[in-house]
C-alpha cells in the first residue's frame, strides 16, 4: 500500500501545566487506509503519551472518539486520514464544542449528557406486564421511526456542531429530542405523545433547521427529521408559544396573500408583548424601515393555497 | 470514603441487569465503568440473543445444543438455568423497549445460528447488543441507579476472605478512591486485548478477571478462547454470524464452499470453534487470498435483505474494507472474539470470596464450556447479571457492617505513583504489542507444545519488561496513558494464565486445539482448569464438571 506523510495539528490543553490551550504539529506516516484514530494512536504510542482523547470500539458504534476534524464533528474512527488531507491539507483536530474541554481532545461531555436526561429518556412500559410470557405484537413497519432514530450512538457530534445551541443554552439539542421522539413514536411508550408539551420548555421552537445534525451524525440519524415531526405534534396538540405563532403566522401570510408579510409575521409571533418593542417600532416607521403590514395577493393565489392546504400542520 | 451496600464493575449488559435487580430489591447499588455505559463492549454485538421461543423450540433443545456446542465443557445446571430462563429474559427486554426485528405477523422474528438445531436467535437486524444496552441503560436510568462513569477499578479489598469493597481511580481528577462495599459484582467484560487481532474494543482488558485472581480467587478455564470465524481483514472488525445466518457463503481461493469438507451438514453454520479451524486450515494449506484471508459471499442474498438484516455489516465493509457485500465478497478471517474462562461462580453468580459475585463474560457460570454458541452470550448477561444481582442484595441485607482496611488505599496509591514518576524508557504499548503477537501466533487457534513453552518464556520476559514500566505523562487529570498501562498488567496476568492451562491440557477440546494431541480426552481432561496466583506464577488444580442430563458424545456437525 502507498504511504505518504500527512501533518496533524492538534489543539491541546492541559489544565494542569498550561494557561491557555495551543495547537501542536506532529507528521505521521500514513496509507489509504488509515483512520484518525489510528494516527492519534500512532503519535501517542510513538510520539506524545500525554496526548489525550477517548476511545474504544474502533469501528464506529461505541460512540467514544467524537472530535473535531477540520472543523466539523466526527468520528475518528471512522474518518479516513487521506480524505482529510486530500480536502484541506493537513488534519487539525480540536476538542468537541458546546462542552467545556478537560483535557486535549477529552470534552467534559455532561452538558450534553444532562440535556439527553431533560426528556426523561427510558421507555414508560406498562407494568401491567410484569410477568406475562408475550410479548408486545408490533410490525417493523410501526416501529421504524423508532428504529431509525435508535441508532443514536450518543457521540455528541450533533451538539457539538449545533449552531442554536451556541446561542441559545436552552435549547436541548438535536440528540435529545430525536431520543423523545424515539419514544413518542413507540406504540409501547404509556406517556407517548404526552411528551410533547414539555419540549417548549426545552427549546423545541430553537432549531434552526441548519441540518447539520444531520450531516455530522456518524450514524445517519437525522435529528431534524425528528425535531420536525415533535414540532408537528406540538402545533396539532394547541401549542401557542412563540415558536408555534410564528409558524402559524408565516403560513397564513403565504395562504393569504402568496408573500412574507413581515409586519403580521412579528405581530402575530409575538402579540400583546409587541408593546415591549413600541419603541423600536415606532423609530422604524418613522425612518421608512418598517414594513407595510397590508399586502395585495399575488395573481393565481389559488393555487398557493391549494399546496398550502396540503401541506399545512393541524388545519383543514 | 465512598460506600455502597453493592458495587458493580462494568455497566455493559451483565453490569446494568444486576443493577436493576438489586435496586428493585431495595438495597443502595452503585456502578462504576471505566467508560460511560453506553460506550460499554456489550454494545458491539451484532448477531442477536437466544431463546426457544418458537412451537417446535424447547429449552431442553436449547440446552443441548449449548452442552454439544461446549465440547461437553459446560456445566449443565448452568445451562438448564440459562435456557429455561431464556424466553422470559427475551420478553421482559421486549417489554422494557427494546426493538427487536419482527416477523410477519408481529412476533419477534428468529434466525438461524451456528450450531444450533432451530432458529431461535432473536435480533435487532444487526445491531442488537446496541438496542439491548441502549434499553438496559435507559431502564437503569429510569429507577435512579447510580453510576460513577469513568472510573477506573483498580484492585478488589478483601480480608479475611471477605470482599470488602475495592479501590479506584476517578479519571477526570486522577484520584484514588476507596470504595467500600458489603457486596461487588464484577462485570468487566472478557480480555480480548490480549491478542492482536480482536474483534474486541480496545477498552476490553479483562480489569475484573484479573483483579480477582490478584484478589486470591482461582480462575476458571482461561485457555478457552474464542475466535471468531469472520472478522475483517486488515482491521478484525467483526462481521456478525448473522451473516451466515441470513445464508452467507464461505468461499475459498477456488471458489470452493469449504465448509463442506469440515462441516458437511451445519456447513457455515458449524459452531465457531470449528468454523474457525476450517477457515485457518484453508489458508494455511494455500487455499486463501494472498495467503492471508478467505471470502464471506453475501451477494445472492440481494440488496434489499442486505439492507434489512445486515446494514451495520454492509456499512463496515465498504467503510473498513472498501468493499460493498452487495457487489462483491467481503474479505474475512479469524480473530480473537470471546473469553469462555473466568471467575469462577455457581449459577446465582456468587464467586469463592464472601461478597463476591460475577456475571457476563467476566465469569465463568460456566454455560460456554471450552466453545460458546452465537447468541448464547447476550442471554448469558441478563440471566445471570439479574441472578448475581438478586444474590448480592439477599446477602448484604444479612451481612454485618464490615470495616475497610483504610491502608489499603495509601498503598494503592504509592503504587500509582511510582508508575507515574518513574523514568525508565519501557512503555506499555510496547509491550502490549508484543504480548499480542506472541499470543495470537502461539496460543491461537492451532496451539502445540513447542509454541506454547515459547510463549510461556516470552511473556514471562514481558512480565520481568513491565517492572521497569513508564506511564512517561505525569499528569494526575484524565491520564489514559496509566490506565492502558494498568490495563497492561492486568492483561500479562492473565496472559499468563491462559498459557499455563494450555500448556498443560494435552487434549483437543472445543476452542482450544492442540495439534500434537488432536483428541478430545474425557478420561482424564473432562475437567475445568482453575488457576490461583502464587508468588511461583500460576498454581493448577481441576474441578469436576457438572453434567446432569446429557452425556459426552462425539461432536459432529
Amino acid at each position: 500500500m502507498k504511504t505518504q506523510e500527512a501533518s496533524f495539528r492538534i489543539l491541546r490543553f492541559n489544565p494542569e501545566k498550561d494557561e491557555k490551550s495551543h495547537h501542536e504539529t506532529y507528521r505521521v506516516k500514513i496509507d489509504s487506509r488509515m483512520t484518525i484514530l489510528d494516527a492519534l494512536e500512532d503519535i501517542k504510542h510513538a510520539q506524545d503519551a500525554a496526548l489525550t482523547f477517548r476511545r474504544s470500539c474502533r469501528s464506529g458504534i461505541c460512540g467514544s472518539c467524537a472530535m473535531r476534524i477540520n472543523g466539523f464533528a466526527k468520528l475518528a474512527c471512522k474518518t479516513r486520514v487521506l480524505d482529510e488531507v486530500e480536502r484541506h491539507g493537513e488534519v487539525l483536530v480540536e476538542p468537541m464544542e458546546n462542552m467545556p474541554v478537560i483535557r486535549d481532545l477529552v470534552a467534559d461531555m455532561n452538558p450534553f449528557w444532562s440535556e439527553i436526561d431533560r426528556g426523561s429518556p427510558w421507555l414508560e412500559w406498562d407494568t401491567n406486564l410484569e410477568g406475562s410470557i408475550k410479548e408486545n405484537l408490533i410490525t417493523d413497519q410501526q416501529q421504524q421511526v423508532s428504529a431509525k432514530l435508535a441508532d443514536c450512538i450518543m457521540c455528541g457530534c450533533c451538539f457539538s456542531d449545533c449552531v442554536s445551541r451556541v446561542f441559545d443554552k436552552n435549547f436541548t439539542g438535536p440528540a435529545s429530542l430525536a431520543k423523545v421522539q424515539r419514544f413518542v413514536a413507540d406504540s409501547r411508550d404509556k406517556v407517548g405523545v404526552k411528551r410533547v408539551p414539555s419540549l417548549v420548555e426545552m427549546g423545541l421552537w430553537s432549531c434552526t433547521h441548519c441540518y447539520f445534525c444531520w450531516s455530522q451524525c456518524p450514524r445517519d440519524v437525522r435529528p431534524v427529521t425528528a425535531i420536525s415531526a415533535l414540532r408537528a405534534l406540538s402545533f396539532r396538540a394547541g401549542d401557542r408559544s412563540h415558536g408555534a405563532r410564528h409558524v402559524d403566522a408565516f403560513m397564513s401570510s403565504i395562504e393569504r396573500t402568496g408573500m412574507l408579510n413581515e409586519a403580521m409575521l412579528y405581530l402575530k409571533t409575538m402579540g400583546w408583548t409587541t408593546v415591549r418593542d413600541l419603541d423600536l417600532i415606532l423609530k422604524m416607521m418613522v425612518k421608512g424601515k418598517a414594513p407595510s403590514p397590508f399586502l395585495k395577493p399575488i395573481p393565481k393565489i389559488d393555487e398557493i393555497r391549494s399546496i398550502v392546504k396540503e401541506g399545512r400542520w393541524g388545519k383543514k | 470514603m465512598i460506600k455502597h451496600d453493592v458495587v458493580i464493575v462494568g455497566a455493559g449488559l451483565a453490569g446494568l441487569r444486576a443493577a436493576i435487580e438489586a435496586r428493585e430489591r431495595g438495597v443502595d447499588v452503585a456502578v462504576l465503568s471505566k467508560l460511560h455505559p453506553v460506550r460499554s463492549h456489550s454494545d458491539q454485538a451484532q448477531g442477536g440473543i437466544n431463546a426457544s421461543l418458537g412451537e417446535d423450540d424447547s429449552w431442553e433443545k436449547h440446552a443441548f445444543d449449548t452442552i454439544k456446542g461446549s465440547d461437553y465443557l459446560a456445566d449443565q445446571d448452568a445451562v438448564e438455568v440459562m435456557c429455561k430462563d431464556a424466553p422470559r429474559a427475551i420478553i421482559e427486554l421486549e417489554h422494557w423497549g427494546v426493538l427487536f426485528s419482527r416477523s410477519e405477523n408481529g412476533r419477534i422474528a428468529q434466525r438461524p445460528f451456528g450450531g444450533a438445531g432451530f432458529p431461535r436467535t432473536c435480533f435487532s437486524a444487526d445491531k442488537t447488543g446496541h438496542v439491548l444496552q441502549t434499553t438496559i441503560f435507559e431502564q437503569a436510568q429510569k429507577k435512579g441507579v447510580q453510576i460513577y462513569e469513568e472510573w477506573f477499578a483498580t484492585s478488589l479489598v478483601v480480608e479475611d476472605n471477605v470482599c470488602r469493597g475495592l479501590t479506584a481511580i476517578e479519571i477526570v481528577t486522577g484520584e484514588v478512591h476507596a470504595v467500600q462495599a458489603k457486596a461487588v459484582i464484577l462485570a468487566a467484560g472478557g480480555a480480548g486485548q490480549i491478542y492482536s487481532k480482536t474483534t474486541n474494543s480496545l477498552s476490553t482488558t479483562g480489569d475484573g478477571i484479573a483483579m480477582a485472581y490478584n484478589a486470591g480467587v482461582p480462575i476458571e478455564d482461561m485457555e478457552f478462547v474464542q475466535f471468531h470465524p469472520t472478522a475483517l481483514y486488515g482491521s478484525n472488525i467483526l462481521v456478525s454470524e448473522g451473516a451466515r445466518g441470513e445464508g452467507g457463503y464461505l468461499v475459498n481461493a477456488q471458489n470452493k464452499r469449504f465448509m463442506k469438507k469440515y462441516a458437511p451438514d451445519k456447513m457455515e453454520l458449524a459452531p465457531r470453534d470449528i468454523v474457525s479451524r476450517a477457515i485457518e486450515t484453508e489458508i494455511r494449506e494455500g487455499r486463501g487470498f494472498a495467503n492471508e484471508y478467505v471470502h464471506l459471499d453475501l451477494r445472492h442474498l440481494g440488496e434489499a435483505k442486505i439492507n434489512e438484516r445486515l446494514p451495520t455489516i454492509r456499512e463496515l465493509a465498504i467503510y473498513f474494507a472498501g468493499v460493498d457485500p452487495a457487489k462483491e465478497p467481503i474479505p474475512i478471517q479469524p480473530a480473537q472474539h470471546y473469553t469462555m474462562g473466568g471467575v469462577p461462580t455457581d449459577i446465582d453468580g456468587a464467586a469463592p470470596i464472601k461478597g463476591l459475585y460475577a456475571a457476563g463474560e467476566c465469569a465463568c457460570v460456566s454455560v460456554h464450556g471450552a466453545n460458546r454458541l452465537g447468541g448464547n452470550s447476550l442471554l448469558d448477561t441478563v440471566v445471570f447479571g439479574k441472578r448475581a444481582g438478586a444474590k448480592a442484595a439477599e446477602y448484604v441485607k444479612t451481612a454485618s457492617e464490615t470495616g475497610f482496611p483504610e491502608m489499603v488505599i495509601r498503598d494503592e496509591q504509592r503504587r500509582i505513583d511510582t508508575l507515574l514518576n518513574r523514568k525508565d524508557s519501557v512503555k506499555a504499548s510496547e509491550i502490549k504489542r508484543a504480548l499480542g503477537t506472541t499470543m495470537f501466533d502461539k496460543v491461537g487457534i492451532f496451539r502445540q507444545q513447542g509454541d506454547l513453552e515459547r510463549a510461556k518464556k516470552n511473556v514471562a520476559a514481558l512480565k520481568r519488561q513491565f517492572e521497569n514500566v513508564s506511564v512517561i505523562d505525569s499528569s494526575r487529570r484524565f491520564n489514559t496513558s496509566l490506565i492502558e498501562t494498568l490495563e497492561v498488567g492486568f492483561e500479562l496476568d492473565l496472559a499468563e494464565i491462559i498459557v499455563a492451562c494450555a500448556l498443560a491440557r494435552k487434549e483437543s477440546r472445543g476452542a482450544h486445539y492442540r495439534t500434537d494431541h488432536p483428541r478430545r480426552d474425557d478420561a482424564k481432561w473432562l475437567k475445568h482448569s482453575l488457576a490461583i496466583r502464587t508468588v511461583k506464577g500460576p498454581k493448577l488444580s481441576y474441578k469436576p464438571v457438572t453434567i446432569t442430563r446429557f452425556q459426552p458424545e462425539e461432536r459432529g456437525y
